[in-house]
């Protein structure tokens, strides 16, 4: 069989397979861990640039991801703003905090950036909790406004799922954009050596700030998404462990890679609701999945099957030449 | 005042011996070790089901309990970081957060979801000095965490062991050839550093509860106090760890309680947003 | 002939010890200028201080007219000045046709409408991109190499990709350092072959180079340092019949013995 048909033929697999998703599911329950694996996958794409792409750890995504969500839901709530300004506004706002940590840890790398990243994931946590007159505090803010479109308001499970999946679909057509254009080799470039990318002319303040803005526009983006979807949100969901749990979605998958972060975001989401079956014992179990993923598969499970890189190799050669000749493209 | 500055202290001890333990480590095999908090919890926890279910002498269970966190510092280092030696620091790091996921949960499978209170030698009695009551487990966790701080200085300059353990930290290949056993060394790095989060552990359990979320904030409070103080010193985790204690105690007096432990990491991100080594560490330099 | 770069009496002082001791040199537009001296000589340092790398503690230092001592290295990149590294700094793991779409970096504009969405603008100016870099990749005998990573290369390969950056930068200044170091007979000869190709097309060169054939070889003119001070300039005759640079090489190889 002709190498193109068999493209054609696993690309329309793939599509059945993913929009059958929510009648293959066999509960509202279900239907909803699907949902809030795309909205993961929004957020791990946007860390993937910080972490994957530039080369500079942060575990500050859930804040960003809070950022988001609590900029939608005190838009909706406390000012009745639509959801459909509220959500770039999010995004916008996200961005801004990621400008905010970006500056300072410009001249950080390693353990010292680890550690302004958490304490700032902290800190915006604990406004969250304590600043009850703006954030309602402890308690989460609830009857967060649902999503509406021309008169037709998104309520089943089912209908959210395509609703993100939309979303899911642009981020990461955004995302494959970003690699392969200027932007993106920059920040490549930052991650593989920073001395040489400025001597190429990179600007290494503004690109890592722009890498850690456009990660926590990701997050905000999801964070509005969720809000409106859960119609609640508290702050104990946008906590350091959830950071890691992000953090811990793009190196699973493949940091660096444009598929990594989406299999580990949708693995981290179900494997642990697979396991809860063993109550208590899962988050226990969960620690020691992690351990053993460090050991066994530390470069992610999207470039296991890369013998000597041969396999990433391949991907990126068929990229290049797609980069060579764009106009084929369409 | 007084009383507010002695616990400040005591609790700034606290925080030092845990980021003390996370720079020997970090010193030797250039990982940060996010599980130590939960090394603290199980110190904890372990002394305290010794003396209250097994009814041994508050002594003895603090030493048991050192004993047995040295041999489980063998083992973490064994499962969690000898395979994962040669890997790159994040993939270490992560290793070392699902390692600390796990002792938490399984604290809480082993011990409950209820924290446990355990009291100290002393109970709760206070001692009075010129007017002022204090609490004396305070003053018992501000000289036992002296103690130890002499102790080490003198284990890593005088002893012979201290000092393979030293030579370890400053150059794993020099080490080799002068012929000391760094594998063997490292692995009494994780060791020590695992006796002295028990230590720290059985200290604090008087003041907190004992609970499987004890060890969490702590972790994450002494790893900043060891970047405020610089990170890779250890006179800059002491400082660091009693500079963050006496902080936190006053903010949370005269500032605001509700926002105690972000004091902790608004000084930190302000300390490197001025100071990117902190406040005792080395100047970056860039090689060309 | 006008200097295309002035280096006007700097100094560079590292705790105490005077790398470079107010070193005054001029590199004229169009030529291949050469810059050696025993090892440890101040070489690669003055070549850090032009690039940015180092704030000269005295001394300017003029390029194009404009002073840019002090200025970080992407700026002073921008103003048309690349450079190589010693010992190889390429993006390992990117490809061979990406290491050289980075040093086109700052003259692409593709725009942030056109990077996320890739408008027909941005795919037009793409191509004109990656055609350039091809062409460059062709130059340096590189071209069919172009989708495999970096790391794969050899370090002759290496090299050469190297300059293939830079020069994807338009500089009008090109400073290598050390390029031959490491290359076998047949390399460095395509190297010379390289080096005067972009001097025929009017690309300026500062050159370090310790293999003294392609220095007498291609060099216009020569400055020789010894201690961090210049000892010696002029062409490679008058470098080669010089008292002061043979007793530094000389007394450099007794040391050696």
């Amino acid at each position: 069989m002709n190498k193109k048909v068999l493209r054609y033929l696993v690309f329309i697999l793939l599509a059945a397979v993913i929009l059958s998703i929510p009648g293959v599911m066999p509960n509202n329950y279900y239907r909803g861990l699907a949902n809030l694996s795309l909205i993961y996958v929004i957020v791990a794409l946007g860390l993937n640039f910080i972490y994957g792409y530039t080369g500079y750890i942060s575990f500050a995504q859930a804040a960003f991801f809070g950022i988001g969500a609590y900029t939608t839901a005190l838009l909706g709530v406390d000012h009745h703003i639509s959801f459909w300004l509220a959500l770039p506004l999010s995004g916008i706002m996200a961005s801004l905090f990621g400008v905010l940590i970006g500056i300072p840890s410009l001249k950080l790398t390693g353990h010292y950036l680890a550690m302004a990243t958490i304490g700032f994931g902290i800190i915006v946590q604990m406004l969250m909790q304590n600043w009850t007159s703006f954030t309602h505090g402890a308690t989460g803010v609830g009857n967060i406004p649902g999503i509406s479109l021309g008169g037709f308001t998104i309520s089943s499970a089912s209908q959210y799922y395509y609703f993100l999946l939309f979303f899911v679909v642009l981020s990461i057509l955004v995302t494959w954009s970003i690699e392969h254009s200027n932007l993106g080799r920059s920040f490549k470039a930052v991650r593989e050596d920073e001395i040489a990318a400025a001597t190429s002319g990179i600007n290494l303040t503004f690109t890592k700030v722009f890498s850690f803005a456009l990660s926590a526009f990701f997050a905000g983006i999801a964070g509005g998404l969720y809000a409106s979807m859960s119609a609640y949100i508290s702050p104990d969901t946008f906590s350091f462990d959830q950071s890691i749990v992000f953090f811990t979605m793009v190196l699973i998958g493949g940091a660096g890679t444009m598929l990594g972060p989406v299999i580990g975001a949708i693995l981290l989401t179900f494997v642990p609701e697979l396991l809860r079956f063993m109550k208590e014992y899962y988050m226990a179990l969960f620690g020691i999945g992690i351990v053993l993923i460090m050991i066994f598969i530390p470069q992610g499970i999207v470039n296991v099957f890369a013998k000597d890189g041969q396999f990433a190799e391949w991907i990126t050669a068929k990229r290049t030449a797609r980069v060579e000749s764009p106009q084929k493209d369409l | 005042m007084i009383q507010l500055l002695i616990s400040g202290l005591a609790m700034g001890s606290i925080y030092a011996l845990v980021a003390l333990g996370i720079v020997v480590i970090a010193n030797a095999v250039n990982v940060v070790n996010f599980a130590q908090g939960e090394n603290v919890m199980l110190g904890a926890y372990v002394a305290a089901t010794l003396t209250l279910t097994l009814h041994l002498p508050i002594l003895a269970a603090y030493a048991i309990s050192i004993i047995l966190l040295a041999l489980y510092g063998y083992i973490f280092q064994k499962v969690a970081y000898y395979p994962l030696r040669k890997k790159p620091f994040i993939t270490v790091v992560v290793a070392t957060i699902g390692v600390s996921m796990f002792l938490k949960n399984a604290a809480r499978i082993v011990w409950g979801p209820q924290p446990i209170y355990f009291a100290g030698p002393f109970g709760e009695s206070m001692i009075r000095v010129g007017g002022v009551s204090i609490n004396a487990q305070n003053i018992l966790i501000i000289v036992v965490t002296l103690a130890l701080v002499v102790f080490q200085h003198f284990f890593f300059a005088k002893t012979s062991l201290g000092r393979q353990m030293q030579a370890t930290a400053q150059d794993q290949e020099a080490a080799t050839l002068m012929g000391i056993k760094v594998s063997r060394m490292i692995a009494f790095t994780f060791i020590y550093s695992s006796m002295l989060a028990a230590a720290a552990g059985v200290l604090l359990a008087p003041i907190f509860y004992v609970s499987a979320d004890m060890g969490a904030n702590l972790g994450l409070k002494a790893f900043a106090a060891s970047i405020i103080g610089g990170f890779g010193s250890v006179p800059g985790a002491i400082l660091g760890g009693l500079f963050l204690g006496v902080l936190e105690i006053f903010a949370a007096a005269y500032v605001s309680s509700l926002y105690k432990d972000a004091f902790a990491f608004i000084v930190l991100i302000l300390i490197l947003a001025f100071m990117p080594r902190g406040l005792f560490g080395e100047k970056i330099s860039t090689k060309v | 002939m006008e200097p295309l770069l002035t280096v006007d009496a700097i100094s560079m002082i590292f705790g105490g010890l005077r790398a470079v001791d107010s070193l005054s040199m001029n590199v004229m537009l169009g030529e291949i200028h050469s810059l050696i001296g025993p090892n440890g000589a101040g070489k690669t340092t003055v070549l850090n201080v032009i690039s940015g790398f180092y704030k000269p503690t005295e001394g300017k230092v003029l390029f194009d007219n404009k002073l840019i001592q002090g200025s970080n290295s992407s700026t002073i990149s921008r103003a048309g000045l690349a450079r190589t590294f010693q010992n190889v700094r390429l993006f390992k793991e990117l490809t061979v046709l990406e290491n050289v779409q980075i040093g086109m970096y700052a003259l692409v504009k593709e725009g942030i409408i056109g990077t996320v969405f890739h408008t027909p603008y941005f795919r037009k100016v793409n191509k004109a991109s990656v055609e350039e870099c091809m062409a460059l990749l062709e130059m340096v005998g590189l071209k069919d190499k172009a989708s495999l990573r970096a790391r794969n290369m050899s370090y002759g390969q290496q090299k050469v990709l190297e300059i293939a950056r830079a020069l994807a930068q338009k500089p009008k200044l090109l400073l290598l350092d050390e390029p031959a170091a490491g290359l076998n007979d047949t390399e460095t000869f395509e190297l010379i072959k390289l080096v005067r190709q972009l001097q025929g097309k009017g690309i300026t060169v500062l050159l370090i180079e310790h293999n003294m054939r392609l220095v007498m070889n291609l060099s216009d003119r020569i400055t020789v340092l010894n201690f961090g001070k210049k000892i010696a300039e002029g062409n490679p005759d008058v470098i080669q019949n010089n008292e002061e640079v043979i007793q530094a090489y000389l007394g450099k190889r007794r040391a050696y013995a």
